[in-house]
């Protein structure tokens, strides 16, 4: 995934195809709930997307879950769709960081099974991210943003369907080793 | 001859005198000025509006005009003599100015300046929701002014009395200053978000006999700086105002309008925090295999 984004950073001819467009998915072009994740809008919003999602990832797949291909094929989906039922008048939408919220919550919910001092990170890392959202969804922060001069709010449901991903990811995946 | 000559010098003092006498009687102090109180509040002067939360749709249509004066209109609906410090061209050309500066907001969809004549005197917040409805605007900025010219006689002056000194000799000295003030009013609220003046102070001279011409291009050169110092006010004012629309939510609700673009964006510090827990997991692992 974040190898594509900065593919698509190369080639920003490719995103007006790519980028999450609210009118053009309901009129049937359903890629653009996946691919949508990999358009950014400056170098900035690359940066510190693919940064995040590279670590968050790095740090689930290196305990060698056996269905985080699956998760990583299913996530951008999913919030995808939130954003289409939760945020009915964002016409247009890009970044990885939904995705990489839900690899962190995914981190910090895998570790939590973890030996101390990783078991304390992650359970200091996850009331932090849930704070930082419920912060995001009450004050409105970054109504005024601007991501080199595109007029831009950032999308909050993103962020909030990416944790509920993870949440759901990982007790799903707690339940068939517990049936195994 | 010696009788001939005092006369004739006796009558040329007279008229050099005249002529002064003339401009010392003429008035020395210029002022005018329109009110934004006049004009929203005249109607209602113990009126106070109930208190409300402004609802801010993003991006915002901003609406720019100059207070009209307090006269009503003449019968061929011209605006009395008092608003001729400023032509509607002139308040156009300014309104332009101030306008340039705040379309590249990325929150700010639409400024539309409306001409002085679709502003009715002492037509309050009744007006500004007609003018709502015609232009579809939602944020109102309001610009008024107070601008006054002195003008006094120097030392020079006294070459007038050659008569030919009143037209090539500077001896009349002027000072303009301006006060241009916008205000920037949610219409359906009726709230004042934010305001800020612009000032501007103009020193000059001129001859005798072009007074009038210089005093009005100081007149314009005090209306075009004040305008921009009102631009920087309103920047910074604007600036404070976002501040507070962040930290006080409880007194503005933002919504935003259909169509508006979405970023799903990881901020600086959370990186930095990712980071840090990045850190951290690969300090562990390497500890675990040693």
């Amino acid at each position: 995934m974040a190898g594509g984004a900065v593919v698509v950073a190369l080639a920003p001819r490719w995103a007006s195809w790519l980028i999450y467009d609210r009118s053009a998915i309901l009129s049937g072009q359903l890629w653009r709930m996946w691919t949508g994740h990999w358009v950014h809008f400056s170098t900035n919003h690359l940066v510190c997307d693919v940064t995040a999602l590279g670590l968050a990832g790095w740090m689930v797949e290196a305990r060698g879950g056996p269905r985080f291909g699956w998760f990583c094929v299913l996530a951008p989906w999913v919030i995808s769709a939130a954003a289409l039922v939760f945020e009915p008048r964002m016409n247009l939408c890009g970044g990885l960081s939904g995705l990489a919220t839900a690899m962190m919550i995914l981190a910090a919910l895998c570790g939590l099974s973890d030996a101390p001092p990783w078991r304390w990170v992650c359970l200091a890392a996850l009331p932090g991210m849930a704070g930082k959202i419920l912060f995001e969804a009450a004050t409105g922060h970054g109504v005024f943003v601007t991501v080199n001069g595109v007029p831009v709010v950032v999308s909050i449901t993103g962020h909030v369907a990416g944790a509920a991903t993870a949440l759901a990811f990982w007790w799903f995946c707690g339940k068939m080793r517990s049936l195994a | 001859m010696n009788r001939s000559l005092c006369l004739n010098l006796g009558l040329l003092a007279a008229l050099a005198a005249l002529a002064a006498g003339c401009r010392t009687w003429g008035e020395h102090e210029r002022h005018r000025a329109n009110s934004l109180y006049n004009y929203l509040y005249a109607g209602h002067p113990g009126h106070v509006d109930a208190e409300s939360i402004p609802v801010l749709s993003l991006p915002l249509r901003v609406g720019i005009a100059f207070v009209p004066p307090a006269s009503p209109r003449d019968r061929a609906g011209q605006f009395p003599s008092d608003d001729a410090t400023l032509s509607e061209n002139e308040k156009m050309e300014l309104m332009k100015q101030i306008s340039a500066q705040f379309k590249s907001y990325p929150f700010v969809k639409s400024i539309e300046q409306i001409p002085t004549a679709y502003l009715t005197p002492r037509g309050g917040f009744a007006n500004l929701e007609q003018i709502r409805t015609m232009y579809g605007v939602d944020v109102m900025v309001l610009l008024s002014y107070d601008q006054v010219q002195f003008s006094d006689q120097g030392l020079l002056s006294l070459s007038y009395w050659t008569i030919v000194g009143a037209y090539v000799v500077q001896g009349e000295k002027n000072d303009t200053q301006t006060m241009l003030d916008g205000a920037v009013y949610d219409i359906a609220s009726h709230k004042l978000l934010f305001r800020a003046p612009g000032l501007s102070k103009v020193k000059g001279s001129a001859t005798y006999i072009n007074l009038s011409q210089q005093l009005r291009r100081d007149s314009e050169r005090g209306f075009t700086e004040a305008a921009t110092n009102l631009v920087t006010g309103l920047k910074t004012q604007l600036e404070e105002f976002q501040q507070r629309v962040k930290s006080t939510p409880a007194e503005f609700k933002v919504v935003k309008q259909p169509g508006y673009t979405g970023a799903a964006a990881f901020g600086g510090i959370e990186t930095a925090l990712l980071c840090g827990m990045g850190a951290c997991y690969l300090w562990m692992r390497r500890n675990r295999r040693a």
